[in-house]
């Protein structure tokens, strides 16, 4: 599996791996936000908008997407790309985000191997002793490089991915329905475009402030039982 | 400690280093950094952790504006690292809050919290986390949690508060809870 020659082919392999029809592993993530729920903190259509802003603008622009771009600029280099996920496992400390995107990442990294994505079946391999975590935002930069797709492209996909997982989450819990959730995925668009302006900061630099998200993560490990991974 | 206002530019900078030896039980809970307005901090904290060594400290901060202040405090950035003895990275939590986005009460970020505060409780794996659950009772003004902590190096406690008063309540209960977990005396409220 490669990008192709043209940008129209790169433009489907695009489609392709953002469409849930992908075996990507994603699940409806809802990164807190049955919680805040279940708390009352979020309780309408505003709300659930502002929530999804805050996600990508206080944790996926200063993390997830600063992970993601370091692990494709390592070029392939497969110990520099460790380093970067081992990072970012021990950067993520509400043990179910942790745990989810380790899960998400690993499932990616299993279906790029078999599709033949180069340098995935060597990663995977680095999995089962701890050398590589397999943190999900690591994996996209890793795959996103190897099939020879530009960064912003796979930095975009990644953005997609949480916002679409967030407002599919909202859409099974009931506070919205199918139109509004498309309307608040075309609402983030230029608000994703603005994050993704930013400089990429050095990983050392990588943060993350969404405080009441991941109480309302904390909440769901203290029940046990919950609808969504994280 | 006071961050007082920088109307002129700059930022002030505070970086600390705690060391616990093997077998040492280290206690670190500062009172919580106050933000004044205009004010921009790097507050940086690394914590070596020698094996045997238990450590409970906490991080925490809040808003305080006058009422002259126009604006928030401009920005924290904050980190707490934890290394083993070689200096290999065990965990770490950083985030950089602005007042900008506190005032904004956006639900996920601090929602409408606008003090903040961490406690971690380091050596005994996840052996404190349901005591730690347990001592931060939900309630009014109050969201508080913990989690487990990467490489099994221990627990974090994750408090928002919407007053002093709360705040310093909710640590000072998981401060006594972490103490009974790691086998010591309850914490007594300190004096002020």
């Amino acid at each position: 599996m490669t990008a192709g020659s043209t940008d129209g082919e790169a433009l489907l392999l695009t489609l392709q791996l953002g469409d849930s029809f992908f075996p990507s592993g994603a699940s409806a993530h809802s990164y807190g936000l049955e919680g805040l729920l279940r708390a009352g903190d979020v309780t309408d259509r505003a709300g659930l908008a502002a929530f999804l802003e805050g996600q990508v603008a206080q944790r996926w622009a200063s993390s997830e997407r600063v992970a993601l771009l370091h692990a494709h600029a390592a070029g392939g280099d497969l110990e520099a790309v460790a380093r970067v996920d081992r990072y970012v496992d021990r950067s993520t400390c509400v043990a179910s985000w942790r745990a989810g995107a380790r899960r998400l990442g690993r499932a990616l990294l299993s279906t790029h191997a078999k599709l033949g994505t180069p340098l995935c079946a060597a990663y995977e391999g680095w999995v089962p002793s701890g050398r590589a975590p397999g943190q999900a935002s690591v994996v996209q930069g890793l795959v996103g490089f190897a099939l020879g797709l530009p960064a912003g492209t796979v930095a975009r996909l990644s953005a997609y991915g949480l916002s679409v997982g967030i407002v599919s989450a909202a859409l099974r819990l009931g506070v919205i329905g199918h139109l509004e959730a498309q309307r608040l995925l075309l609402e983030q668009r230029p608000r994703t475009e603005r994050a993704l302006a930013r400089p990429l900061p050095p990983l050392a630099a990588l943060s993350a402030w969404v405080p009441a998200a991941e109480l309302g993560s904390m909440s769901r490990e203290a029940r046990g039982g919950r609808l969504f991974a994280t | 400690m006071l961050v007082h206002r920088m109307p002129h530019g700059g930022c002030a900078r505070h970086e600390q280093r705690l060391c616990a030896a093997p077998g040492a039980l280290l206690e670190y809970f500062p009172d919580p950094l106050i933000l004044f307005s205009r004010s921009r901090l790097h507050s940086h904290t690394l914590i070596r952790l020698a094996p045997g060594a238990r450590v409970i400290a906490v991080d925490s901060f809040l808003p305080h504006r006058l009422p002259d202040d126009a604006e928030p405090f401009e920005w924290l950035e904050s980190s707490l690292t934890i290394e083993d003895e070689r200096g290999e990275l065990l965990a770490r939590d950083a985030f950089r809050a602005t007042g900008a986005e506190l005032a904004r009460r956006v639900p996920g970020v601090t929602g409408r919290f606008g003090h903040q505060a961490t406690l971690l409780v380091l050596g005994a794996g996840a052996g404190p986390l349901d005591a730690l659950r347990d001592g931060l009772a939900h309630g009014e003004g109050l969201r508080a949690g913990a989690s487990t902590l990467p490489e099994d190096v221990g627990v974090m406690a994750r408090v928002l508060a919407s007053d002093g008063p709360a705040l310093r309540g909710a640590l000072q209960r998981a401060w006594s809870a972490a103490r009974v977990a790691l086998g010591v005396t309850p914490g007594r409220a300190r004096p002020k």
